[in-house]
């Protein structure tokens, strides 16, 4: 069972205060479970078509439903007879509220809820009565037993939510209370026709008050889920039952507005009122009470207590009740005032909150601080957590009143981070942490690409992510955006648009933008603020409005640039930082994108710039600037070597910045779920020859005013050994010694330097694959689909960092992500296999080079490599991609085994498919050889063993078939219909269909 | 560059590696999910698991409303 | 071929059927031999032949292991010791999933009578194992090498059978049996070949090949009363063996103009020399580039780019007195041995494993020049692990000079047992029947020696 709010005070448990009910919407998701949802109405027709008023009740409730921005509007279901509302009412689970009206066809209304209570049946049993003269303004006891509440109908639909919405609060009082500590006001009131009028008044104002709130600043998603946490309203009818309410939820009850005649022992009693107050009081000093009675004499009794009274009866009773309820139930600003009354200060919103704390004077903050009006006024806007937090302060725990002050601050301050980090933010140079914000400038998009990074920063901070693991800090890294209409303003006020979309030549362009000489002002002001507070490196990235679409992600279309962001003068740096967004915009135009985007359906008119300004990960060293890795995380992988299955996923990483790994480079590949497992090579050589080389550096010392080129002027390519020199490769490096032809572990000895991550791997000096498994689990849950994510790492710092620099999904198309193989016949198949790498339907194969099985010797390889090779020239030169048929291994070591082609000789291929001898079992090779290039070039793998498996090849047909050229191993068929070849790397499974068959998805 | 003095740990304190009604093993993301939310939904047999309580009882469950 | 030869094929054949390599291997020996038992037929009587083609001892045994799931994995290991009579059981063990008896066979067949060229007390065997090495983890092919030395140590020792490394055995594969093993038997001796330099290992390992092919060379030049010195001469490849072939040629006083890769090869005129070797490992073993490279930061140099429509290979179409092809099977076919020829060279040594076609070597051997097969000029690689074994039995390494000098004497040793052998079976200067003849018989004589065993 759920810890109690209490025992959380006591135990402060960090997981439930640090984060329960402040920081993250789900906690509210928790509030407000029991709804009502199905209403049994038994009336009569004309009692429902009074309801109706001439049949809008449903439409009416829901657009009241609306307008107070409430969810779930109920379902109601009409009978007019008791029996069969009785029936209907003991269907298990059918309804959560029964409403009756006095007339039911076949019985009394009392009958009718005698008998539903024989019956078992539990629900709740309203009785809604209409007419004033059957009803006494008081009943009997034994008249209403049955029935939880009774109200009057006085024409006002609205009351059917004052109703339901009683009702939730009942059922949810225990729960919701012990849960999160949402406040209760306790209405006393014993006259029907009076609460019917008054209660739907009350809960309009306190649903518009919780929606107030709303609007103001927090993440927009939170806007209906605060609603549940809505201060309840307690509707009592006696003082018994306001008593028991008060003392149960004493620390909770935000105030009291009570009669002042109403039953108390038995009987009514005119000063129940005054003794409740009393009583109340000296439990509760500061509680707030206000009385409400229809005689004016009863003003007196509410002075004695020195509480306000309002006159049921009064022209301005409505605008006095908020006006209490304002200042007293904290429904609107914080007032500081002097213990004399005087007003010193007022405060809307928690930032102004934290100014005045620090303006107002010593006495105001003792004064409220005592009687934890902060804390009152914090809970009524539903902040828990930060109520909670300042709650249990006395004057005396401090030391003096300016430190009691600046703890108040602090609190509010680190509380105001908490939320901020999860947020993106308008940009505010006093409000702006270096460390940690994302802030946007200007108005307008903010992009796809920071669109996912909020999103990313939002799960992160939410889901505590960030420190989920020991030694490690999770982030993403801080910046800020350039909204897309500075892009307007910025094409607009320089007249580029026009010649932009029409200019083909990159250089123009780029040369045009760089020499536009209007940029707006307000955005130059805030990014030399912005400036003034980093001084570090920082990359300048596109966020286009297209560029997170779901099909369509845009990969590297657009531009990245990275500033050192060193330079002495800050006017250098400021002109540096427009240049590199000059640039990106710039970018938008090039033909690259062009070309990209006439392939989607959208037009690049369309297509809006933001940019993001974000730190770079990475560390100095000497005049480079560099992480200790990088690399992107899949959570598909469509070259899965068993044990790896496609969804593990795949960690691909590098030394130094991602370009090395985006690019498509030499990197290291591990799956997350078997992270040791070595790579597909089998001997330290090819390790050499396919691992990293080189790595990507920021150079410091960039001049990048100065430069005109497209391409990034900043970044170095260099060589391991100065990563070696640097002491970069502790972790992350091997040696190869020539003399022992080994890989050893580490760099302690001397040899060649290879990237292997082994002791960052074997030691687990850095939970790589625990956290890539993690945030592609949080990222598929988030966006609904696989996702890529790009990342950085700094060991050396303390807590190591792991800095999330993208996310986006991985595009399937949806063509691919449904494969099935079902409905092909064999006649139809060339081949089917149940070991394939690689994944999607390839349409565009013509032509086979295929070894004809029965020519073959294996004693001349050679020669049929050879041959092979002579072809792929061919087909290279006419541009045409090819399916390779063979025999045995491909680019076997051993001639004995297979074919030793290199990848040279096979470069134009787009399927292999590698088959056994006739009567000599070759185990295939499953691509090692080629693996580097097979990823890299989405070639697909076919492996059949036709000895051990269901597989299946039809070398029949293949040797028939009429050949373009011939050689004396090898053929080349051309054929005017493409081959279709399906493979799904989640089942390993592939087929080759025939020319003309058709690719059909059933 | 000295050695780490710590241990990686990635599950929660209390940690449920796996669902208590039908054993589906819990993903490391699924783990993080449940000890925030204080409640997941199984993948594999549908039903709810909760938070198991800090003295270490084993984890509470409802059957999802029918309704 | 002699009837008689044909014959024993023939029974090769049926008695091994399916297996085409070891056919091919035997094969060609049967074709040297040939002219042996036209000349002395006690070894037909003694069935010389027919004993040689049966393994003295075949183990197989089981190795199970566990991998990092907790899974139990189960693969076959075998051991076929071919040959001892010149000395104890000598050659690698192959981890590889193609590995089975048939395969290890022919390969164990084949190295007798490499061994035996050697000159060194060498027999011949191979092993292996059916485990794939590739995707494990290190941990797992340790426990692998240690499951597979349980099944093996009793059959191998320093002076019964002396395993080495191959595909799928390398340095770390070598390290965790050779633990295992002393574990086991308490002994440190020189049971496995192919050691760590700090513990059993020899120097000159990588260079031998290269060094060994170019003693061979000056040792058939000096048949001629010529020397290395002056000498223009054409190097293929650019791995291990070419690039110490060039070293060795340099120190002789050679030159060569040529270097290769698999997209092409340079060629420069002024000649590669120690500096400009220099250049070419630090690009081939630590860059891992490209040769091309070479034409751009040499200007004296020229890049010819791979063009697979020519049916020849333009780097044996220079002038030159000597040519070392080093870089893979097949590489000179008949038509490039006649350019080689019109081009003035007359000395070959392969350096490589078969680089000359049999219709190439055919046209070498016609012309009469000095044509150093692989068998016989690329022996210095296998000869290491002889001199590794007889460091480790005198418990003394030897300096890289002290290797080096006794390279060149094997390989003496292997260019005068070809010269002898050739000449005494009535083709003088044939050295492809002075090695295969060569090796047959030190083998062939010790067998006759030691009885029927």
């Amino acid at each position: 069972m759920l810890k109690s709010f209490k025992d959380v005070l006591t135990h402060f448990d960090p997981s439930w205060v640090e984060h329960g009910y402040g920081t993250r919407f789900q906690g509210f998701q928790n509030l407000m479970r029991r709804r009502i949802r199905d209403i049994l109405l038994v009336s009569s027709l004309y009692d429902l078509y009074v309801f109706e008023e001439d049949g809008r009740l449903y439409d009416l409730l829901r657009s009241e439903y609306q307008d107070l921005q409430l969810t779930n509007t109920p379902n109601f279901t009409r009978v007019s007879s008791g029996l069969e509302a009785l029936a209907l009412a003991k269907e298990e689970n059918q309804f959560d509220l029964i409403v009756t009206t006095q007339h039911i066809e076949d019985m009394s209304a009392v009958t009718f809820a005698k008998l539903v209570r024989q019956a078992g049946v539990s629900i709740p049993i309203v009785l809604l009565s209409y007419d004033n003269l059957e009803l006494t303004d008081r009943f009997q006891k034994q008249d209403i037993a049955p029935f939880d509440r009774i109200y009057m109908w006085q024409g006002d639909y609205r009351l059917w939510i004052a109703i339901i919405k009683n009702l939730e609060d009942q059922l949810n009082l225990d729960h919701d209370t012990e849960l999160a500590g949402v406040q209760s006001i306790i209405v006393i009131e014993d006259n029907i026709r009076y609460y019917s009028w008054f209660l739907p008044l009350l809960y309009r104002e306190v649903l518009l008050h919780a929606r107030r709130l709303i609007n103001e600043g927090i993440n927009l998603s939170h806007k209906n889920l605060r609603t549940r946490a809505r201060p309840k309203i307690l509707h009592c009818i006696s003082y018994e039952e306001a008593w028991s309410y008060f003392v149960q939820y004493q620390e909770n009850v935000l105030g009291v507005i009570s009669d002042m005649d109403f039953y108390r022992n038995g009987a009514v009693d005119p000063n129940a009122g005054l003794e409740f107050g009393r009583e109340a009081l000296a439990l509760q000093p500061d509680l707030p009470i206000l009385f409400q009675s229809q005689q004016a004499e009863n003003e007196a009794k509410a002075r004695l207590l020195g509480c306000p009274f309002l006159l049921k009866s009064a022209a301005t009773f409505y605008r006095d009740l908020q006006q209490f309820m304002v200042e007293n139930f904290s429904f609107g600003d914080f007032v500081f005032r002097l213990p004399d009354g005087t007003e010193v200060g007022r405060a809307c919103d928690l930032i102004s909150l934290e100014e005045q704390i620090s303006l107002v004077p010593e006495e105001s903050i003792r004064f409220h601080a005592e009687r934890n009006h902060f804390s009152h006024w914090l809970k009524a806007r539903t902040e828990f957590w930060l109520a909670h937090k300042l709650r249990p302060r006395q004057v005396s725990d401090f030391d003096s009143i300016e430190e009691m002050r600046q703890d108040l601050i602090t609190s509010l301050r680190d509380y105001r981070k908490v939320w901020q980090r999860g947020l993106m933010i308008p940009f505010r140079r006093e409000t702006f942490d270096p460390d940690k914000t994302f802030a946007s400038l200007g108005h307008g998009s903010i992009g796809g690409k920071a669109r996912g990074l909020s999103f990313v920063n939002t799960l992160i901070n939410n889901y505590m992510v960030q420190h989920h693991f020991p030694g490690v800090s999770i982030s993403v890294p801080p910046a800020i955006v350039v909204c897309t209409d500075v892009f307007d303003e910025f094409l607009a006020a320089n007249q580029l648009l026009h010649f932009a979309l029409s200019e083909p030549d990159n250089r123009e362009i780029l040369s045009r933008f760089l020499a536009a000489a209007y940029f707006p002002e307000a955005i130059l002001h805030e990014l030399a603020a912005f400036l003034d507070l980093v001084r570090d490196p920082v990359a300048v990235r596109s966020s286009s409005l297209l560029e997170d679409s779901q099909y369509h992600p845009f990969a590297g279309v657009y531009r990245t640039y990275m500033l050192a962001n060193n330079h002495p003068d800050p006017a250098v740096r400021l002109a540096e930082l427009v240049q590199a967004i000059k640039r990106v915009y710039a970018s938008t135009f090039f033909t690259g994108p062009k070309d990209y985007i006439k392939a989607t359906s959208f037009r690049l008119e369309e297509e809006k710039m933001a940019v993001v300004i974000q730190k770079i990960i990475g560390q100095r060293h000497g005049d480079y600037f560099y992480p200790d890795f990088s690399g992107v995380a899949r959570s598909f992988n469509f070259y899965p070597i068993p044990p790896q299955k496609a969804d593990d996923g795949l960690v691909s990483m590098a030394l130094g910045l991602g370009k090395t790994v985006v690019d498509g480079g030499a990197c290291w590949r591990i799956s997350p779920k078997h992270p040791l497992q070595s790579q597909p090579y089998n001997r330290p050589q090819e390790a050499l020859n396919a691992g990293q080389r080189s790595f990507y550096a920021l150079d410091l010392q960039t001049r990048f005013l100065q430069s005109t080129e497209i391409k990034d002027p900043s970044l170095r390519s260099l060589d391991l050994s100065v990563a070696d020199h640097d002491g970069a490769l502790t972790w992350i490096g091997s040696t190869y010694s020539a003399d022992d032809d080994r890989i050893y572990d580490g760099v302690s000895r001397n040899g060649v330097r290879l990237i292997t991550f082994s002791q960052l791997l074997k030691q687990n000096r850095f939970p790589i694959a625990a956290i890539a498994d993690l945030l592609l689990g949080m990222g598929a849950w988030g966006m609904g689909t696989p996702v890529e994510l790009e990342f950085a790492v700094n060991l050396q710092k303390k807590p190591a960092e792991f800095g999330l620099l993208q996310m986006r999904p991985l595009v399937l198309n949806r063509e691919n992500a449904e494969l099935t193989f079902e409905g092909y016949n064999s006649q139809e198949m060339v081949c089917h296999c149940s070991r394939v790498l690689g994944h999607g339907v390839i349409k565009n194969i013509h032509d086979v080079i295929v070894v004809d099985r029965e020519q073959f010797d294996r004693a001349r390889t050679q020669q049929a490599a050879a041959e092979i090779s002579q072809f792929n020239k061919r087909l290279l030169e006419e541009k045409r991609p090819y399916l390779l048929a063979t025999v045995g291994r491909l680019g076997s070591l051993d001639p004995w085994l297979g074919i030793p082609v290199t990848w040279d000789q096979i470069s134009a291929v787009r399927v292999i498919v590698e088959t056994n001898f006739k009567n000599f079992n070759v185990e295939p090779s499953q691509g090692s050889h080629f693996f580097q290039n097979l990823v890299s070039f989405s070639v697909g793998y076919f492996t059949v063993r036709t000895e051990e498996s269901a597989d299946h090849i039809d070398w029949t047909w293949l040797l028939e078939q009429p050949a373009l050229e011939k050689k004396e191993m090898v053929r080349l068929l051309r054929f005017d219909q493409p081959l279709l070849v399906i493979m799904n790397s989640r089942e390993n499974k592939g087929v080759i269909l025939k020319p003309g068959i058709t690719y059909e998805r059933t | 560059m000295n050695a780490p003095d710590w241990q990686a740990e990635t599950s929660a304190p209390h940690g449920l590696q796996a669902c208590p009604h039908c054993g589906k093993p819990l993903s490391a993301w699924e783990q993080v999910l449940l000890k925030v939310d204080r409640a997941l939904i199984c993948k594999g047999c549908w039903r709810r698991i909760s938070f198991p309580g800090h003295d270490g009882s084993p984890a509470a469950s409802e059957p999802s409303k029918t309704k | 071929m002699s009837d008689y030869v044909k014959e024993i094929m023939l029974r090769v054949s049926a008695k091994n059927p399916a297996e085409p390599e070891f056919h091919q291997a035997v094969a060609e020996v049967a074709e040297s031999v040939s002219l042996v038992y036209d000349k002395y037929p006690e070894y037909r009587s003694a069935q010389i032949f027919e004993r040689l083609i049966e393994p003295e001892r075949v183990i197989m045994f089981r190795v199970p292991w566990m991998d990092d799931r907790g899974e139990i994995q189960i693969n076959r290991g075998y051991r076929i010791q071919m040959n001892s009579a010149i000395g104890p059981y000598k050659g690698g063990l192959r981890f590889h999933p193609s590995v089975t008896l048939g395969v290890l066979k022919f390969l164990a067949f084949e190295q007798v009578f490499k061994n035996s060229l050697t000159t060194l007390p060498m027999g011949g065997a191979k092993g292996g194992s059916d485990f794939d090495p590739k995707g494990k983890s290190d941990n797992e092919v340790m426990r692998f090498c240690q499951s597979f030395m349980n099944g093996l140590f009793r059959y191998i020792g320093p002076d019964t059978d002396v395993p080495a490394g191959d595909i799928g055995v390398g340095g770390r594969e070598i390290g965790y049996l050779f633990g295992q093993y002393k574990k086991l038997v308490n002994e440190f001796t020189g049971v496995l070949t192919g050691k760590g330099l700090n513990w059993g290992g020899s120097l000159i390992r990588p260079e031998a090949t290269g060094y060994g092919a170019t003693y061979f060379a000056a040792e058939m030049l000096s048949t001629r009363g010529e020397t290395l010195e002056g000498k223009t001469c054409l190097v293929s490849g650019s791995g291990n063996v070419a690039q110490y072939t060039v070293e060795k040629v340099n120190q002789l006083g050679g030159k060569v103009v040529t270097l290769s890769d698999s997209n092409g090869y340079i060629y420069d005129e002024e000649g590669i020399d120690a500096k400009k070797l220099a250049w070419v490992m630090e690009l081939k073993n630590v860059r891992r580039g490209r040769i091309q490279e070479y034409a751009d930061a040499f200007k004296t140099a020229v890049y010819t780019p791979l063009d697979p429509k020519l049916d020849h290979n333009p780097l044996w179409n220079h002038k030159a007195q000597c040519a070392f092809p080093s870089a893979t099977q097949n590489e000179i076919n008949a038509r490039d041995a006649r350019h080689l020829l019109a081009n003035g060279v007359y000395c070959v040594s392969e350096g490589a494993n078969m680089p000359t076609t049999p219709e190439g070597v055919k046209v070498f051997v016609d012309a009469g020049i000095l044509y150093g097969p692989g068998k016989a000029a690329n022996a210095g690689g296998v000869a290491t692990s002889g001199l590794e074994m007889s460091q480790n039995s005198m418990r003394l390494p030897w300096t890289r000079e002290e290797v080096d000098q006794r390279l060149s004497l094997i390989m003496k040793s292997i260019h005068r047992t070809c010269v002898e052998t050739a000449d005494q079976f009535g083709t003088p200067g044939n050295y492809v029947n002075g090695a295969n003849i060569g090796g047959f018989l030190k083998v062939a004589n010790a067998m006759l020696d030691q009885g029927l065993v």
